[in-house]
């Protein structure tokens, strides 16, 4: 959700200024744009503009620590792709916490104002929509591409400030997964070519030909490497994008390991022929555990694919490919997926219906965008649900500077579903007033009950404060002093006194 | 005591030093004829290669002759000691000396001299009252900048709590003064009327603080010397739990107190702790030992005020507190006796043992201790946790010995097994591995197969008894490792598993 997270902006352009001249001399002899070298960007013969937006996003987001307290509006620049059906599609990340989008055209620099239709920032992808329906009138929808192998050459359609399309060109130099954002991996191309006219940009789309092959997830100057989102992500978010409600990606819910060591073979009696991964831990409540996996199954095969013991299927062009893009992407949600494992010395069968997994499902959200971090301030505590954007205000080095019982509850999150607490309720800070004093110290506590009603989420804090206990507000709580206690006829005079002081809304 | 659980005392130095000087001079006066110096050979265990020696290290610090023909100087003068020698100003012979008591929570340790003969023409000390602040005080020792004793002076400028940096989580009264003290002046004399009434131990390195020395005031020295008294040194004992300021209106209305200056809550009751069974989260605490505590912890005690814990940290164990507490708006007396609550040992700097590990087939399993954590260059989130939360979350009830896989060593059985390092033993065989006894015993039953099962995202880990039989001596061999197992030197008290068993 960082700006950061889509790679850096290469900008080496006066070194190789002479050279692209004499290469553009030497492309309009040979008419041939496909057989140029590398990093040696020219205008794009055709109509590429008429495909491509220049989008203008502004994002404000939220300070998770101070939950009512807003960051500084940030504008971004992009590149997007018509697709047909009017929109436009772009990087997911580039419009989390978008406050205004606009759209403006290449060649007759006309803006428009424009909203996102469906976003998955897992995927990282976003496709927005022109609130006048008629802008993209003459607009020329890229199709998707077809197979993209490793060998291929890729072009990236760059813009130059005047409007100009130029691309770069490379060989695909490996198809394997990556990282899009945080945990979740889909299918990766990994491009050897030089982006020297990035302006900034963040969305950039990468083609095959005319047609779009993907978008770039993160450029490295250095090396020259390009992460590529890949074409068969996209037409998975495109073809759930025309099914309102959108779904998103599905996943299995459960966490596998491989099954490569001998020792560990010969101990649950899996024979030589068979091949697998072994299921560590199937979460609850998700599609493999309503199917009826264990942690302990070995899984054979997933559809018509038989998996190795390091958890890979035969992809027919790209090779050994792991089984999450399986699941994630030639699958869609409400598939249902036979799974074929090995458990107690049998094989057997089992249908998943495979389902997505909302951020808002995991005790710990992965990341919580587009709507102020809901919290409660109740006698100056305040009270937030534990989330991964609540940590990573710790900072860059939040994985060591974050208190280690929240990284702890975020990293285990699977393994601690014991006590069924929906969500963690911690009491975050304090705001300092009189009634405060000597309450202040408080911070990244959970709350474990509030006047002897368990609290498994923030929503179960408002009915539990209907119920004083003896005239006082008791808080239990698991990190010492484990229980304090507040007036409930103060409450309202120490909320008048944060706003006034403070200027801080009470929720 | 009190146990702190950050590393806020960063800075903070010992004052050993570590070359040798020689030695000579005449002439002085009845104080220094009881200062000596303590040169050490000292062997630190290495965590990363639990069965090898360790590597050993000279250096010196200063002592004092007490009566008894005793010499008292620093724990951390002594701390993994292998060979001591004792010298006297006037006296170029070198005396053999041992440790009698090394108390590692206080930096205080008790020598005898082999030779007797040693005491001749010295003159043993005496140990004085507090010293006032703004008094003026004499440090004797053997600082570095020159062979002879050295002698300087200083004002007392502050007497207060402090972590004491040797064992790295202990807290006991310190007075810090302002006269140069300088490595190698650890364990020597502070002097103010010809009495003891310190002795100097640490301080700040020159980039964080100049002129701020610590020395430990005869109340801890007397404490350790009542202690050993029975030929046995017992710890600082606690009260087990930890206790919240009654500074809020609200909190102190809750509870039923009046506006004022007076009562504590206690919050969390460690169950490792004294307190467990007596005291409940939520009792206000009213006197300790008719001593009434203030609202921030405190009690009026020798014209001063001073942390409640002051009024523990002179018992010994198994000596009783009395406490006058307000439970739900009843006032009553709690009597119960003291105890050390080992967890908190876990963040202590360990000495005088060696580090405890399992070997067994090409895998080395260690418990979590400070020494091992530090040593560890990536320390995991799992790690981290189990380490830092081990006595305020309870940990230590299921896992009284964090059991880590700490390292596998490359073989041909070993070669699947790296992803498990760091990983938390928590089964073997189906039996829960508590402390590492578990684990060798488990390994010593005959069985076809060793799974041993790790808390979070792990599959099992699987021996299989015949590869393992081949692998060990082979790994040995490979890898100079001189023995499977080293099982002793456990931080967790025997009295504690008997406790747990009952209690099943």
């Amino acid at each position: 959700m960082r700006s950061e997270r889509f790679g850096e902006n290469g900008r080496r352009s006066a070194r190789g200024a002479p050279i692209i001249a004499a290469l553009i001399l030497l492309l309009g002899i040979t008419g041939c744009a496909m057989t140029r070298p590398a990093a040696l960007p020219a205008p794009v013969i055709g109509d590429a503009h008429r495909a491509l937006l220049r989008v203008t996003v502004t994002r404000q987001g939220h300070l998770f620590n101070r939950p009512w307290q807003q960051q500084q509006p940030v504008t971004q620049l992009a590149i997007g792709v018509v697709v047909g059906d009017g929109q436009v599609l772009v990087n997911g990340l580039l419009v989390a916490d978008q406050r205004y989008i606009e759209l403006e055209t290449l060649d007759t620099r006309r803006k428009a104002p424009a909203e996102v239709a469906v976003v998955d920032y897992e995927a990282n992808l976003a496709l927005l929509r022109p609130l006048d329906p008629l802008f993209l009138e003459g607009r020329r929808a890229l199709p998707l591409a077809g197979e993209v192998t490793v060998g291929d050459r890729l072009g990236v359609w760059q813009v130059r400030p005047g409007g100009d399309v130029v691309a770069s060109e490379g060989p695909v130099t490996s198809v394997a997964l990556g990282a899009y954002f945080q945990e979740n991996h889909f299918l990766t191309y990994h491009l050897s070519a030089s982006l020297p006219y990035r302006f900034n940009h963040i969305t950039l789309p990468v083609v095959k030909g005319q047609a779009l092959a993907g978008l770039v997830l993160r450029h490295n100057p250095a090396g020259q490497a390009v992460e590529v989102i890949a074409t068969p992500v996209i037409r998975h978010f495109l073809e759930d994008a025309a099914n309102a409600p959108y779904q998103g990606f599905p996943m299995g819910a459960f966490h596998y390991g491989p099954t490569l060591d001998p020792q560990l073979r010969r101990y649950i009696g899996l024979p030589e022929a068979l091949s697998g991964v072994y299921v560590r831990k199937v979460i609850r409540g998700g599609p493999a555990d309503q199917a009826g996996m264990r942690a302990g199954d070995v899984v054979l095969r997933i559809g018509d694919h038989p998996l190795t013991n390091t958890g890979h299927f035969q992809h027919p062009r790209h090779g050994s490919t792991s089984l999450v893009h399986l699941i994630r992407t030639y699958y869609h949600v409400g598939d249902t997926v036979p799974f074929q494992l090995f458990r107690d010395g049998a094989v057997l069968t089992v249908n998943v219906r495979l389902a997505h997994r909302r951020p808002e499902q995991y005790l710990v959200p992965p990341y919580v965008v587009d709507r102020a971090p809901e919290h409660l301030i109740v006698g100056g505590l305040v009270l937030q649900e534990l989330s991964m954007s609540y940590l990573r205000e710790y900072g860059s080095d939040w994985q060591s500077a974050a208190p280690i019982h929240l990284l702890y509850y975020q990293q285990n999150q699977d393994y601690l579903d014991e006590d069924r607490r929906e969500k963690i309720v911690i009491i975050s800070s304090v705001i300092p007033t009189p009634y405060t004093i000597g309450y202040e110290t408080l911070s990244n506590i959970e709350v474990t009950a509030i006047n002897g009603r368990p609290i498994r989420k923030l929503a179960d804090v408002r009915p539990a404060l209907a119920h004083p206990v003896d005239g006082f507000q008791r808080f239990e709580l698991r990190q010492h002093p484990k229980l304090i206690f507040l007036d409930p006829a103060e409450l309202g005079l120490i909320d008048e006194m944060i706003t006034q002081r403070y200027g801080i809304a009470i929720p | 005591m009190v146990v702190f659980r950050g590393g806020w005392f960063v800075g903070l130095v010992l004052l050993v030093f570590g070359v040798v000087p020689a030695v000579g001079g005449v002439g002085i006066d009845v104080s220094q004829r009881g200062v000596v110096r303590v040169y050490t050979v000292a062997q630190e265990p290495d965590y990363l290669v639990p069965w090898a020696p360790g590597r050993t290290g000279e250096g010196w610090g200063s002592g004092f002759i007490i009566a008894g023909h005793r010499i008292l100087t620093n724990a951390h003068v002594v701390a993994n000691a292998r060979f001591i020698t004792i010298e006297k100003e006037g006296d170029a012979r070198r005396y053999e000396a041992k440790v009698l008591f090394a108390a590692h929570d206080c930096d205080l340790a008790m020598l005898a001299v082999l030779d007797e003969t040693f005491f001749e023409g010295t003159n043993a000390l005496t140990l004085g009252p507090v010293p006032a602040l703004d008094s003026t005080v004499t440090v004797l020792g053997y600082p570095i900048g020159g062979d002879r004793l050295s002698v300087t002076r200083g004002v007392v400028s502050r007497i207060d709590y402090r972590v004491y940096a040797h064992s790295g989580v202990d807290a006991h009264l310190v007075v810090q003064i302002d006269a140069a003290i300088n490595p190698g002046n650890s364990g020597g004399p502070v002097i103010q009327d010809g009495a003891v009434v310190g002795m100097a131990f640490q301080g700040f390195s020159g980039m964080v603080a100049q002129n701020v020395g610590y020395i430990i005031p005869t109340p801890v020295v007397e404490r350790f010397l009542n202690d050993v008294a029975d030929g046995r040194y017992d710890r600082y004992v606690d009260l087990g739990i930890q206790f919240f300021p009654l500074i809020n209106a609200t909190h102190r209305r809750a509870l039923g107190l009046a506006p004022g200056d007076y009562g504590v809550v206690v919050g969390e009751v460690l169950r490792a702790g004294a307190a467990y069974g007596h005291l409940e989260t939520g009792d206000v605490l009213l006197t300790i030992d008719d001593h009434p505590i203030f609202s921030d912890g405190r009690v009026a005690m020798d014209n001063d005020r001073l942390l409640l814990n002051e009024v523990v940290e002179r018992k010994f164990k198994g000596d009783t507190v009395r406490l006058t507490i307000l439970r739900g708006g009843r006032e009553m007396v709690v009597t119960y006796p003291l105890t050390t609550p080992w967890p908190y040992l876990m963040q202590a700097r360990q000495y005088d043992v060696r580090p405890r590990f399992v070997l067994f087939g090409g895998v080395l399993f260690q418990p979590l201790s400070q020494g091992f954590f530090n040593a560890l260059s990536d320390k995991s989130v799992l790690l981290r946790y189990y380490y830092s939360q081990f006595l305020m979350e309870e940990l230590y009830m299921d896992h009284p010995e964090v059991v880590v896989i700490s390292r596998v060593l490359p073989d041909p059985t070993t070669s699947y097994l790296e992803p498990f390092v760091n990983g938390i033993v928590s089964r073997v065989n189906d039996r829960p591995v508590r402390i590492l006894d578990d684990l060798a015993e488990a390994f010593a039953r005959p069985a076809e197969f060793y799974v041993v099962e790790l808390l979070g995202d792990h599959p099992p880990l699987v021996f299989e008894a015949a590869a393992v039989r081949d692998a060990q001596p082979r790994i040995r061999r490979q890898y100079g490792v001189t023995r499977d197992a080293y099982l002793r030197d456990s931080m967790v008290p025997s009295e504690w598993m008997e406790e747990m068993k009952n209690e099943k």
